[in-house]
């Protein structure tokens, strides 16, 4: 059974669940500003498997993101007014719901980005082990 | 923590099967939200697969989506994190019947439910019409040809009602309903996905539903229509008399007039008449919010309100994402 992470990385830390879990809280803490940001920069509508493509394609592993739980903070992130979505029905198979970001989803990302520069740099800083910058 | 991983489904049927399985206990209208966004994702993302390594190909699609725990824990997550349809109400105080009585007024579930109330007539015309047109036409065409589309059509008008009533449900009365639409769950053509229609009792249930929306939508626009009229005739009849005098009991050469105290009686009762309609309207939209949720949510057990609420009261307090 393929798990995920330890396809093509061949990292066996990756399929250690200790490891697992500690991607799939920072995966959580992550969602919503990462789909913003991802939305943010689209030029058009997106639905749900092109958005996981578009993480995936970001990244090596897509950071061993589920495509399934995506799905979840989508709607809540739509329930919002971040962003907006409609359905359309597709050519083959089931109709698609679109996202797209919202002006007031725009405004939440410009907010949110510093918070992320902040903790991500307070992060490399403690991992680092060095003075204070 | 230590993570059991199951054997990967192959089929889309056998993981939406045991999305299921990891779901249950969980409030059904999440559930079908849930098994609707897996099942647009994977068919989206399988359409076009060769015969030759379907198998193969599908089982890593499913991978990446996720084991069914991992998309329930998600979902799970999510669902108590979502902010309520409507907004919170405001803090009522406990232990206080009368302000409990009063604050109804300051309540904006309470003029939502007081309209769904009264918007029912017009649903339940149009179900009640739609229900009628789509049963006897299926029946009468079902000899020639043209039968068979119109009732397919027909049957997919059905699941888009289920879905439309349960979208006004939840936003008027805040009882959870699906979000995403009830899925055929079944791999095929068309002719095997009308089969599946036919045979699933949601099917029936909602068109039971179409029927019985009428005298219920005629029932409760009575209720509260006349409630209304009545409280605030009663409200403003002393103001009434001053403007124009007109007897309360007029028979022949009979005349009752309701002197002042009796007046302003009246005038009071009409002020707790609003106050007991708007009570009125948030008991009857739990009622028939409910009724909405057993009869238009696949499988919906009453049972799993316990362990995820569904009444928007128990959300109140969370934070949003």
């Amino acid at each position: 059974m393929p798990a995920s992470g330890d396809q093509s990385s061949g990292d066996s830390a990756a399929g250690d669940p200790r490891v697992r879990k500690l991607q799939k809280e920072l995966n959580s803490g992550t969602f919503s500003l990462v789909l913003l940001a991802l939305l943010g920069q689209a030029d058009e509508p997106m639905y749900g498997y092109q958005i996981a493509k578009g993480l995936e394609e970001k990244t090596e592993e897509g950071a061993g993101i589920k495509h399934g739980t995506l799905y979840p903070v989508l709607r809540a992130l739509d329930a919002q007014g971040l962003l907006s979505s409609e359905v359309e029905p597709s050519v083959s198979g089931p109709p698609r719901r679109y996202y797209t970001i919202t002006e007031e989803g725009r405004r939440i990302l410009a907010r949110w980005l510093p918070v992320w520069t902040r903790t991500r740099d307070f992060v490399d800083a403690i991992l680092a082990g060095g003075p204070h910058a | 923590m230590p993570e059991s991983r199951p054997d990967t489904p192959v089929t889309i049927e056998t993981y939406l099967q045991k999305l299921r399985e990891e779901l249950s206990g969980s409030d059904p209208a999440l559930m079908q939200d849930v098994l609707s966004d897996a099942e647009d994702h994977l068919r989206a993302e399988s359409e076009g697969l060769l015969e030759e390594d379907r198998e193969a190909a599908l089982a890593e699609i499913i991978s990446r989506y996720g084991l069914p725990r991992e998309i329930a824990d998600a979902y799970r997550e999510y669902e108590h994190a979502r902010p309520a349809a409507l907004p919170a109400p405001p803090p009522r105080p406990a232990g206080n019947p009368l302000q409990r009585f009063f604050g109804v007024i300051a309540d904006p579930r309470a003029y939502a439910a007081y309209f769904y109330m009264l918007f029912s007539l017009v649903t339940g015309v149009f179900f009640f019409t739609w229900a009628v047109t789509g049963v006897a036409l299926s029946l009468g065409l079902s000899l020639i040809i043209i039968g068979l589309p119109f009732f397919l059509f027909f049957l997919a008008s059905v699941r888009a009602i289920a879905y439309v009533e349960g979208r006004l449900v939840e936003a008027l009365i805040g009882e959870r309903m699906p979000r995403r639409p009830h899925q055929a769950r079944i791999e095929g053509g068309i002719f095997r996905r009308a089969l599946h229609w036919v045979a699933d009792p949601h099917t029936w249930s909602t068109i039971v539903y179409m029927f019985l929306k009428l005298p219920i939508g005629v029932l409760s626009f009575s209720i509260f229509i006349n409630a209304t009229a009545l409280s605030i005739g009663l409200l403003l009849y002393p103001l009434m008399q001053l403007v124009y005098p007109h007897p309360f009991i007029n028979a022949g050469s009979y005349q009752y007039w309701v002197p002042l105290p009796g007046q302003l009686a009246m005038s009071l009762l009409g002020f707790l008449g609003i106050f007991i309609t708007l009570h009125l309207a948030r008991i009857g939209g739990t009622i028939l919010g409910r009724l909405a949720k057993a009869m238009l949510v696949p499988g919906a057990p009453v049972a799993a309100r316990k362990i995820y609420p569904s009444s928007p009261r128990s959300r109140h307090g969370v934070n949003p994402i």
